[in-house]
């Protein structure tokens, strides 16, 4: 009877911790998102799929601040635990503090590039951004410096 | 050793268990003689007591064991409830249709396509490269 029980519990806990495991796996700003996504002061845009072909993305997170300074420490405290494990990393630091970040992830699997961006704009404002797709780090680059024009 | 000695020897506190096993046997099984009669009660009362309290550790013992199992099976039974609701929860949420695209502003979502698609685009000016980035860039490399 014991052994049924035990089965039993085992089999629930190995089911329902596939649900659990989203996009931004293994990702500490998936935690800022979590977080600030639904407060006052905030925006946070999810598109995905159809809506991103032409971008050659899958999925496309941003959340940007009003107001950083309250969640400035937590951006930089997962920035810095992330910045582990990327494979390239352009950071515009000054006053020692990022201002901007750019860092490429390991393929999540075989052509799905991720890629987290954050700056901090004017007058404390501050954005985030997660994707992850066929896109490849040139073409972001490329469509980073196309779209302040 | 007849059962006379035996029994002095009991008196005398001297007898081991085997003995007093094998005295019990004798005032309550066998044929007492006359003489030894006045001692069939001290042992047949002793037999009694000895079955009486042999019962009651078993009852005792059962009612602690399954006690114990009760327990057991309460708290397995709760905790495989609470497992399966959060399985069917997840499930749940998992499999409902969730908006793919929206926007959410101020703790407020909307799934407004467009206005989605132009959040992100701010968004995603505002994370754009400045001239100096670029500059600094450059120079970092």
């Amino acid at each position: 009877m014991n052994k049924v029980i035990r089965t039993a519990l085992i089999v629930l806990l190995l089911t329902s911790l596939p649900v659990v495991a989203k996009a931004q796996q293994g990702l500490q700003i998936a935690t800022v998102f979590q977080k600030y996504g639904m407060q006052k002061g905030t925006r946070m845009v999810e598109l995905s799929n159809e809506i991103l072909e032409g971008y050659q993305m899958g999925l496309y997170k941003s959340l940007s601040f009003k107001d950083v300074e309250e969640a400035l420490p937590t951006i930089l405290h997962c920035l810095e635990i992330d910045k582990k494990k990327a494979k390239k990393v352009k950071e515009v630091i000054s006053g020692g503090q990022i201002q901007s970040g750019y860092y490429q992830l390991p393929q999540l699997k075989e052509d799905v590039n991720r890629f987290i961006l954050f700056k901090i704009g004017k007058k404390g404002s501050a954005s985030l951004i997660y994707m992850e797709g066929e896109l490849e780090a040139d073409d972001l680059v490329t469509l980073l410096f196309m779209k302040k024009d | 050793m007849n059962i006379e000695e035996l029994l002095n020897k009991y008196f005398e506190g001297e007898t081991t268990c085997d003995e007093e096993r094998q005295l019990q046997q004798f005032f309550t099984q066998g044929i007492v003689p006359e003489h030894l009669e006045v001692y069939r009660p001290l042992f047949a009362f002793f037999k009694e007591e000895k079955q009486q309290y042999a019962s009651t550790t078993e009852t005792v013992h059962k009612r602690t064991v399954s006690l114990r199992r009760r327990i057991l099976y309460s708290l397995s039974g709760i905790a495989a409830g609470l497992l399966l609701l959060l399985g069917v929860a997840g499930t749940i949420r998992h499999f409902t249709p969730q908006p793919e695209n929206y926007v959410v502003i101020d703790g407020k979502q909307y799934t407004d396509i467009n206005l989605a698609r132009a959040q992100a685009l701010e968004a995603f000016q505002d994370v754009s490269f400045s001239q100096e980035e670029v500059f600094d860039i450059l120079f970092e490399e």
